[in-house]
């Protein structure tokens, strides 16, 4: 429904695929979610500010479209998104 | 080939067997196996979750690096899925003429892997409970506790083949006219170009290119690695991804007065500001090398957020950034900072040498590489004129920083770089 509602009022459409702890918490893989903001980094801020995702108020890189995005990296409607908590492999 | 990620168990013989080659005398591979213990606690299974879009890449990209960095040939793969303690995690191999290139560059592998492959790992004890782990490792630019630590492990920016071809343009030959010029045949051309190293074909083209043949030869056979650089205080290396290439941006201070200027942005500035917050620096300018929009990309921010000025060379100017003629000397605090014409990659780059550090630096732009230089979008003369008398004509043990790759010397270029090496 938000994400109706978000389509109409003009904002960019973002899907996030989560992976690790965050998908846990989240309890999601992917989802679709509409935002005004600019860049990946104010996205991430914007969205943490409007979900309670613990695990998002660490240190997270950013990744759109499958590759590592700085935080001014431009968004544009249609884009993949996903924050990386700290890898653990090895 | 390089770099794998397969559900459990992970297949590591066919792995083994297309590193293993005849002019490999040294073969040193580990493993990473599944612990049973984890901070005290009985660990009974493990979960391991790769983002694979992305981890494919990564790992493939730090896999090349690294046997670029090394010379050696290298591969690796992790497993997903879930896991017993005991069960092989992640095999990395490295193969190679000597031993010492090929333990150094295992270290390394697993190091990277760790710290830059988005892989998650997900522990059960025996309690029936479980968690996510999270990463100890930071990746590098985020690590602003050792200053100096930036990226230690960058890959030359070229290899000899894009040095063939960077010369072939600038001097405007064909395959054609290259061949007949150097006395070798189209199809010892077209190899050499594909990066088979015969090395008599390679000095003729070598001659007849005007590059120096035997630095030219190191390189083609993984001979030339930078030799590490003491970077003095007032001097920090940070490097940022733009467009699947890595750039490199730096920052300089007077340690008495705090006053502080950055050279190029890179794509994200954000760890300079860290840097200069935490170590309290005022940063009083922003210099750009050249507009191309890999070195300032994240200028107008850094200008909101620094409040810093920025300044371009008068010849090739930029909206937001104020010009300035070549040969004008900026005090920063106690030292100097001097503009040199450096033309030729692009039209207005330029040289910062700054003095007053322990030791001269260079700051350079793309007009000169550890190993090479920057395609001479412009002017390869003007290119080649500039390298040789704006920077090699400095103290040898001038540091060079420049755009991309890693940090060099004046008096290593002398004899490392084939455009300039006789």
């Amino acid at each position: 429904m938000k994400t109706l509602i978000a389509a109409a009022a003009g904002q960019k459409q973002i899907t996030i695929s989560w992976f690790g702890a965050l998908a846990e918490e989240r309890g999601l893989l992917e989802e679709t979610v509409g935002t005004t903001a600019h860049t990946a980094g104010d996205f991430l801020e914007d969205f943490a500010s409007r979900h309670n995702v613990a695990g998002l108020r660490g240190h997270i890189r950013i990744a759109v479209n499958d590759e590592f995005a700085p935080p001014a990296h431009p968004l544009r409607s249609g884009d993949k998104v996903v924050f990386l908590m700290p890898f653990s492999g090895g | 080939m390089s770099f794998l990620i397969e559900s459990h168990p992970i297949a590591v013989a066919p792995l083994r067997e297309w590193l293993a080659s005849p002019d490999c005398g040294g073969f040193v591979f580990f493993e990473g196996r599944v612990r049973n213990h984890h901070r005290g606690r009985n660990v009974t299974g493990l979960r391991y979750e790769a983002y694979l879009e992305l981890a494919q890449k990564e790992g493939r990209r730090l896999v090349d690096e690294v046997a670029r960095k090394y010379g050696v040939r290298a591969a690796a793969i992790h497993a997903v899925g879930d896991l017993q303690p005991g069960d092989l995690a992640v095999w990395v191999g490295a193969a190679s003429s000597h031993r010492d290139q090929a333990f150094a560059a295992c270290r390394d592998l697993i190091d990277s892997i760790k710290s830059r492959v988005p892989i998650w790992k997900h522990e059960t004890y025996t309690s029936g409970q479980g968690q996510w782990i999270e990463g100890c490792s930071c990746p590098p630019e985020t690590n602003l506790a050792t200053p100096t630590s930036m990226p230690t492990t960058l890959p030359l920016e070229d290899t000899f083949t894009d040095i063939i071809a960077k010369a072939q343009s600038g001097l405007g030959l064909n395959d054609e006219t290259l061949a007949a010029r150097a006395g070798a045949s189209l199809p010892e051309i077209s190899n050499l170009k594909n990066g088979v190293v015969d090395q008599v074909t390679l000095h003729k083209v070598a001659t007849a290119l005007g590059l120096g043949a035997d630095a030219l030869l190191a390189l083609a056979q993984s001979r030339y690695n930078p030799s590490p650089i003491e970077v003095p205080e007032g001097l920090a290396h940070f490097n940022s991804v733009f467009d699947g290439m890595t750039v490199n941006s730096f920052l300089v201070w007077d340690a008495a007065t705090k006053d502080a200027a950055l050279f190029d942005t890179g794509s994200d500035g954000q760890p300079m500001l860290d840097f200069a917050r935490k170590h309290g620096l005022k940063v009083k300018h922003i210099f750009i090398t050249h507009i191309h929009t890999d070195h300032i990309f994240d200028l107008d921010r850094l200008v909101e957020k620094t409040g810093a000025h920025a300044w371009v060379c008068g010849k090739e100017p930029l909206a937001g950034a104020e010009s300035f003629s070549l040969g004008r000397i900026f005090p920063l605090g106690s030292l100097m900072v001097g503009t040199r014409p450096g033309s030729g990659h692009a039209a207005g780059g330029v040289t910062y040498f700054i003095q007053g550090l322990a030791k001269p630096v260079a700051v350079v732009g793309d007009s000169l590489f550890a190993g090479s230089m920057g395609r001479a979008l412009v002017s390869y003369a003007d290119a080649l004129r500039h390298n040789r008398e704006q920077v090699l004509t400095l103290p040898d043990a001038t540091i060079i920083c420049p755009g991309h790759g890693p940090l060099t010397t004046v008096g290593e270029q002398k004899y490392a770089n084939p455009f300039f090496a006789f």
